[in-house]
């Protein structure tokens, strides 16, 4: 019997890639199917609404809008009462199901053949464009024939397959940011393959899965810029990152800024070796990056809403609610210590540990689930540590840094676009709530950044201690997964 | 590399063995037993205490019910008897969600007729704290004046038997709630887990030089 095969390009394509990154994409994935059987369904942030959305696209063929107070479709306002959700939802006190008779029950109710088309409204997901959820159609089609239990445990394995592209892209990044350190990148992969904030968000149903993955290529595809030089396969390749990028989640927009400075300065870089035709690349690119959103444009103007959709309501907000200045003073103090004659907006608390540094060591589920205030400061010593031996790698290195510092701030540009874009949303809430979209998963667009500093780390140890430092980052990070789990396992089954 | 992988996985396993072997903290005893009430609603800091609390032995944390919109301040809690400070503790500000648990320091007999005290730190949204009706002198005190409420304290102690010994159980749990129910889920997750940390130590023992 003939065996499928690839396609001939595809089969060189994965041929080419380094054995180490596929292993890399494979514990990815692993570990985000791992925490999708881990974490109890609905049991991530918004998951509800965003299983609606992909139920009424897959259902009704069409997109959900808002319908203020309406239900989700009644096979899965069934599921959620009989999974406890509203008990266990953001409460630390009671259990997931834990006795045979309420699986009987379970089973019986989503056996039972309720309604799977709810009247159209997915709630927070509402505003959220498309691709995510249309891919997730298709593991919903293969599991139609079953329960919405079924359905569910198929579209969260779908999304650790995303796991799995994050880490590879991460690997790759890393591959051509360190070209000379090939040990490293596979520090890199395996800490970008184990993080349990991706596990944890790769296991659900959730766009943030895809727009980790998505947002890794673009790193992936900047750094191959950088090392080897624009090409029109390169820029275009770009372009239709871009798009897909506006396709799954507005969040993008803020890693988007950073993406376009990059073309450009790729793209004034390869003018001085090929003519003209560089600004030929650059509007190939622009063309493709910008379709889905000129295409959102038209439908939206021709269909009598606003120009940007939700992002215009956003625009329009953040006109009235003080200056720019003020505004300003507020994203910084989000991310780092307060500057003399800034306002306090944040008083007791200090946002970059309690927030953000503490968010990352670990908040799970409904972000209630955290460790102990004696992990957390241990977790600061180590994370000062790697800090060090990273900023240490850079000194040492800092002749050949001097030579990719254009590289270096696009990066910057690229991560501080994604924070300047939530201190923004969140400046809208402000000041009756201080500290809206401070969830850790915002900031998964720039894992891949996290795992160059680790990567780097482990490189400033140097040539006689830099690969042991890198096993033992590892070692840390596979550490700070299997405690992740366990603590949502106590937490939900203990 | 190898030398430091094994370091690495015996300082895993020796962290997991003492995690294993340690007691989960469980509920001995509840001030009361509904917190439907908001006994507190205040973007202050706050210092409440409440008298003729019966705390259990072996108390090493109280968990309150309360809610903030977004980043929780800094709580303190003290337990007072006879005029003294018989135990403390604190919880660093940055926590989310309804339920928290500040750890104390281990209250070893049990003590009647305590005064517990919940104190914030500074911060600037609304915070509420929630707790069941109640008048009269038992009711709980912020700032000099009589609450019409108690706030629901509970105190968690070690259960006296190790997460070691709720295996079963947590394997058996961890099969519900799906389509096909069953304590194999519990060995999927850990098959999972096994192969993934494998294959990142193939890796490892593979690509990291051991000197670069």
């Amino acid at each position: 019997m003939n065996r499928p095969r690839l396609p001939g390009a595809a089969r060189a394509r994965l041929s080419g890639l380094p054995r180490a990154a596929l292993l890399c994409a494979v514990v990815a994935c692993l570990n985000a199917v791992c925490w999708s059987i881990v974490t109890p369904f609905f049991q991530v942030s918004d998951e509800e609404d965003h299983f609606a959305y992909v139920q009424y696209l897959a259902e009704a063929g069409g997109l959900p809008r808002s319908i203020p107070n309406s239900p989700y479709s009644q096979e899965e306002d069934r599921a959620l009462l009989d999974l406890h959700y509203f008990a266990l939802r953001g409460s630390s006190e009671p259990h997931a199901l834990a006795y045979r008779s309420e699986q009987r029950v379970l089973e019986r109710d989503v056996g039972s053949g309720l309604s799977r088309l709810g009247p159209g409204d997915a709630g927070l997901a509402n505003s959220e464009p498309p691709l995510y959820y249309a891919l997730e159609t298709i593991p919903y089609a293969l599991g139609s024939g079953g329960s919405i239990l079924v359905r569910m445990a198929l579209m969260r394995l779908f999304s650790a397959v995303m796991a799995g592209f994050t880490a590879l892209f991460v690997f790759l990044f890393l591959r051509e940011l360190l070209p000379s350190t090939r040990w490293a990148w596979t520090v890199g992969g395996l800490c970008a393959a184990l993080a349990p904030l991706l596990g944890s968000m790769s296991g659900a149903i959730n766009p943030d899965a895809l727009l980790a993955a998505v947002s890794a290529a673009a790193f992936y595809l900047l750094a191959r810029g950088f090392h080897r030089g624009l090409t029109l396969g390169l820029s275009s390749a770009i372009g239709v990152l871009l798009a897909l990028g506006f396709l799954t989640k507005l969040n993008f927009l803020g890693l988007a800024p950073g993406v376009l400075l990059g073309l450009l300065v790729l793209v004034r870089r390869a003018l001085r070796n090929c003519g003209n035709a560089p600004y030929r690349w650059l509007a190939i690119a622009l063309l493709m990056a910008f379709s889905p959103v000129l295409l959102y444009f038209l439908v939206n103007v021709f269909t009598g809403h606003p120009a940007l959709g939700i992002v215009s309501g956003a625009f329009h907000a953040s006109g009235g609610h003080g200056s720019l200045l003020r505004e300003a003073s507020y994203i910084w103090q989000r991310y780092l210590p307060r500057l003399p004659g800034m306002a306090a907006d944040f008083r007791g608390v200090l946002p970059w540990r309690d927030v953000w540094f503490n968010g990352l060591v670990g908040f799970y589920g409904w972000d209630s689930i955290y460790f102990s205030d004696a992990v957390d400061h241990a977790a600061l010593i180590v994370a000062a540590v790697v800090g060090c031996l990273c900023l240490g790698g850079l000194i040492s290195g800092r002749t050949a840094l001097r030579a990719r510092l254009g590289e270096l701030a696009v990066y910057i540009v690229m991560g501080g676009g994604v924070l300047a874009l939530l201190g923004a949303d969140g400046y809208l809430g402000f000041p009756g709530e201080i500290m809206e979209y401070r969830a850790p998963r915002y900031l998964l667009p720039m894992l891949a950044l996290g795992c160059a500093i680790s990567a780097l780390a482990a490189r400033g140890a140097g040539r006689r201690w830099g690969p042991a430092v890198g096993a033992l980052i590892v070692v840390l990070s596979l550490a700070h997964d299997v405690f992740s789990q366990l603590l949502v396992i106590s937490r939900f089954y203990g | 590399v190898r030398i430091a992988l094994l370091a690495g996985f015996a300082l895993l396993a020796l962290a997991l063995g003492i995690v294993l072997t340690s007691d989960p903290l469980v509920a001995a005893r509840s001030s009361v037993v509904s917190d439907s009430t908001e006994v507190v609603n205040t973007a202050e800091p706050i210092r409440i205490c409440q008298g003729g609390e019966l705390i259990p032995a072996g108390t090493a944390a109280v968990r309150i019910v309360m809610s903030i919109a977004s980043v929780g301040p800094r709580l303190g809690v003290q337990v007072l008897a006879g005029g003294r400070v018989l135990s403390e503790g604190s919880k660093d500000a940055g926590w989310r969600g309804e339920g928290v648990t500040v750890p104390i320091e281990r209250v070893h007999r049990e003590q009647a007729h305590a005064t517990v005290c919940l104190s914030t730190g500074r911060h600037g949204e609304i915070l509420s704290v929630y707790g069941q009706g109640e008048s009269g002198a038992r009711s709980a005190v912020s700032a000099g004046h009589r609450l019409s409420a108690k706030v629901k304290l509970e105190y968690l102690r070690p259960s006296g038997h190790s997460w070691l010994s709720a295996l079963v159980p947590i394997a058996r749990r961890l099969g519900l709630g799906r389509a096909s129910a069953g304590t194999w889920i519990a060995l999927a997750i850990l098959l999972g887990m096994g192969v993934s940390m494998t294959l990142a130590v193939w890796l490892m023992v593979r690509e990291l030089p051991d000197r670069a």
